[in-house]
Order: structure tokens, then sequence, then C-alpha cells
């Protein structure tokens, strides 16, 4: 018997920020029920569940409050990609017609401030954080000060890259901060790891998302299915450049998002250049532009003039992170994977509002990385 | 009493005029890594040697840390008064790249600054005690390393 064609045809989002009084789980809950209206199923109808949350304890718990179907529900863990992964892990078991209806779900809610890390637990010794190394923000700065050096891109574009997360989350009612900022403000603010300023960070958050997805002839009736040709998962080689490395190889390697895009393109049957619209890890403002050539959606170097001619801005020519991406929805681990496609199919169905691409996008990317070295790539089309 | 101590002896020679940071070269495929690894990460050899590493190199890259570090773990100076920003960066060692912080004016360092290292008091520890840890100090212009 063939593989399946997979589809999503349900999503649902409780929006990114800080909520007082409601758990990582009520949220992924409140998302979970979104996405099963949006559908038009209910919850029994669901035959798999697949979901994660870093900080907000486990996925299945949602069984109590959504209801005790006996449900197969699967806690996914996988940092930065559990997202991915989860989406993954559903997009298997249908396509391979073990199932018919799969929920997938992230949520998190992290406490304030930067995320803090114990070097025993990523096995690092001691002496790593005792000397002021521990810190995300360095790998950031440093990263993209050589990459900048490398492929001419100017702190110009780093301030107009946050800027646009800024405007396009203003549009966007689920986004966390939704007020613009001046790049000349964006450039000005706190230098946090040369550089990057503050208001070129994404910070921890809250929020979860929800998709409900279906093998093709299993949608249910009125819904409005898109469909994910490929959701592909990759880990770091020897030689690439991760956060928390005492010592980097002097021989350098591609970075797992080259693989997973690559993967991803491939299992989807589509090039790059189809690429209608595209959601990428921007954790800070250089995140994006070198996950931009990363990806394949350009060649390194060729970030500068794309940003800085507004190519990347939702009426350019390769909308990059129409939702305000990390920057301005902050980061709730969990969720932010899934957030990313929960806005693709909002903009091929044409339902973003303000904030949609014009010209009925048909093919999306998402791209996530993180800690320690992993990416995960996905192609919805219309 | 108070001593002074090394931060950890298994990652440099300190003490000594001539201390040098110690890394791992696989016998299998001789890449080095920084501090000695228990495998190889390149080939995942199980035979690593003890390998001192070159005291010169280059910055490859670098940031400059703009706020304190969370302390503790942190042991340098991390209150609002003492904290001052410091460079951090990967140098080219040769057969290795070696992140760590550079010592003077962090916004005066640049890629492919020369650089040395040394082994300079980072702090005290609860019991007192001066830790010393390495770092990169850049080489003047005519000076000879
Ligand atoms: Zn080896």
């Amino acid at each position: 018997m063939p593989e399946s064609e997979v589809v999503i045809v349900g999503v649902g989002i409780h929006p990114f920020g800080r909520h007082e009084g409601l758990s990582g789980l009520e949220q992924g809950a409140i998302a979970a029920q979104a996405a099963l209206a949006d559908a038009g199923c209910a919850w029994p109808d669901i035959d798999v569940a697949y979901g994660g949350s870093v900080a907000s304890g486990a996925a299945d718990s949602l069984v109590s409050i959504l209801g005790l179907t006996g449900v197969p529900f699967v806690n996914v863990a996988n940092g930065c990609a559990t997202g991915g992964s989860s989406l993954m892990a559903a997009f298997d078991a249908l396509r391979s017609r073990q199932c018919d209806l799969g929920l997938v779900v992230g949520f998190d809610k992290h406490p304030r401030g930067a995320f803090n890390a114990d070097p025993a637990l990523l096995g690092l010794p001691d002496w790593y954080a005792e000397a002021g190394m521990m810190l995300t923000t360095q790998f950031f700065g440093m990263k993209l000060r050589r990459y900048m050096h490398d492929f001419g891109i100017t702190e110009d574009a780093l301030a107009r890259v946050a800027a646009k997360a800024f405007r396009n989350g203003e549009r966007n009612p689920n986004a966390w901060r939704r007020k613009p900022i001046t790049e000349e403000e964006i450039r000005n603010s706190f230098v946090i790891a040369d550089p990057l300023t503050q208001y070129m960070f994404c910070a921890p958050a809250e929020g979860a998302v929800a998709l409900v997805v279906a093998r093709a002839e299993s949608a249910p009736a009125g819904s409005r299915p898109v469909t994910l040709r490929s959701a592909v998962l990759a880990s770091r080689r020897h030689g690439t450049f991760e956060v928390f490395s005492p010592s980097l190889s002097s021989t350098r390697a591609p970075s797992p998002s080259v693989f997973a895009a690559q993967g991803a393109l491939e299992m989807a049957g589509v090039s790059v250049s189809e690429i209608d619209v595209a959601q990428i890890q921007d954790t800070e403002s250089g995140a994006e532009i070198m996950h931009m050539a990363e990806t394949g959606l350009c060649a390194d170097g060729d970030q500068e003039a794309l940003i800085m001619s507004g190519a990347t801005e939702v009426d350019g020519s390769l909308p990059v992170n129409t939702d305000g991406g990390c920057l301005a929805n902050g980061e709730p681990i969990g969720a932010s994977g899934l957030r990313q496609i929960h806005e693709n199919v909002v903009q091929l169905r044409g339902d973003a509002g303000e904030r949609q691409v014009p010209g009925e996008p048909r093919v999306a990317l998402s791209h996530v990385y993180g800690a320690p070295g992993i990416s995960a790539c996905t192609v919805i089309t219309a | 009493m108070p001593d002074t101590r090394f931060i950890d002896p298994s990652i440099a020679t300190w003490p000594g005029e001539a201390a040098r940071l110690l890394g791992g070269r696989c016998d299998g495929c001789a890449v080095v890594t920084f501090p000695a690894p228990k495998g190889c990460p390149a080939c995942g050899g199980g035979d690593v040697s003890q390998v001192e590493l070159d005291p010169v190199g280059t910055v490859w890259t670098y940031t400059v840390q703009g706020f304190p570090p969370p302390a503790p773990p942190y042991l340098g100076p991390a209150s609002p008064d003492t904290f001052r920003p410091f460079a951090v960066a990967y140098v080219d060692l040769g057969s290795v790249l070696v992140e760590g912080p550079v010592l003077g004016d962090p916004s005066s360092v640049r890629i492919d600054d020369p650089v040395r290292v040394v082994f300079p008091v980072l702090g005290q520890d609860q019991d007192g005690n001066d830790v010393v840890a390495f770092a990169f100090e850049p080489i003047e212009e005519g000076s000879h390393a």
C-alpha cells in the first residue's frame, strides 16, 4: 500500500507572552481545543497524540483536561526541536497508515531572565562556568562576529532584522511584543554580547501551539487542509560551531541546519526557489541572517542586500518571520517550532490579515535550530 | 590560611613560567580537543593522548560580555561596582580553537589579533583562596611572543 499523504487540518495557538495565573499545561489545552475546533473535529476523534514542553511538565497530562479517551499520547523531549520532533513522529504515524487523525501540541512557561544552564547536566567541567563562559549569549555574539567578518554583514542589517520583527509583531494579535522599535533604539540598547544588543535578542516566554494532522483521506469534512510534505531532523557533526564549546575543531563543517533544510526540501520535492514564505530560527538578529544562508534561501553574504532592500519584509520577494519570529514572540521552547508551522498554515490559507504575504503563497519552509546543535525543518504546501 | 590554586589542574601545567594548556589528541585521527576528551568527538575513537597546546595564536572570533555572569558559579568580579565588560574569544592555536577571556580593553579586540595564553588570578573561592584561571593576552606590535 502506498504511503498516505498527510495534511494539517487544524491549528490553534494560545498567545505568546506573559500570562499570570495560567500554567503552561493550561495554555496547551487552550491551544489544543482551538486546533480541534479549527479542524471541525472533537478530542475523542483523535487516535494519536504527540507533545512536549521543556519546563512545564508532561504533555500527556493534557488528557486530564481534554478528556480520558484512552488515546496513545507520547511525550517528546528534544530541546528546541521538541515541536519539530513531535510533528515528525505524527507525520510518520499517519503516512504509514497507523492512524487517521493526530494531535501535535507544544507549550511552555519559562521563568523571566536568561536560560541558566548547569554545566554538569551538559557534560561540561565546572571551571567553564566559574570562568564566566557558560552563557549562550557569548556563543551567539561570537558565531555572528565571525560570519560578519567573513561575509560583509553590517550592524545596520542586525538592527533592520529586529525592527522588522517588531513591525510584524505589531500586526500579529498573538505576538508578545507588538510595539515597533526604531533601528536607532535597537542599536543603542544595552550591549549584551557585542555586536548584539538587548533588542536583538529574544527572551524566554510563555505560549502554546497545537496542530491537528490527518491522512488526506481522513480530513474532517469542511476543514481547510494544507499538505505536510516533509519533516526532517538533523544533529551536529564534528566541526560545527555550537553553544557551550570550550574548544572548536580547526576544520569547519556545515551546521545541522544545512542538512535538515536540504533533507526537508528533497523529501518535499521542491526547490528552494519555490519557497514563498519562510519562518526561521531568530534567537537573535544574526541567527535569522545566518540561517537564511544555512537553509539555502540565499548565498552567504547576499543577506545584506536582501535585508536592506526590504526583500525579507512581508511584502518582499522572500518574506521571513512574518509573525515577528522569536524576537517578537519570545521563546517558549516547547511551542516555538510549532508557532512557525502555525504561521505558515495561516499564510497559505490567506488568513494572516494585516501581515498576509501577497500573491497567494503556496510553498512554506520552517526551520528551528537549538542547543546542543539540532535542527528541524518542514515544508508545507497549499 | 588562604592559598592560591588553579581552577582545574587537569587543563594546564600551571604553575610555572612556561605553563601550557593541556588538550587531548586522538591516537586514531589526530584531531585535538580542549579539554582532553574521554573519547574522540571526530571519529569516536577511545584512545586520546594528552598534548600541550601552543601558547600563542590569533583571535578567530570574539564578543564582549556586557553583563556580569551569574555568580556563583562565576568567580570573577560580578557586583555592579566591580564588574567590567570583558572580551571572550576563540583563539586559533593551530591544532584547535580554544575559548577564553581576553585581557585588556575589550573594545580593542579584533579578528586575527595575535595573543598568548596567560594565567591570571580570576577571583576568590568560598574559602578565600585566590583562584587562577587561563586567559589570553594581546601581544603588542614589536614585542616577542
Ligand atoms: Zn579521532
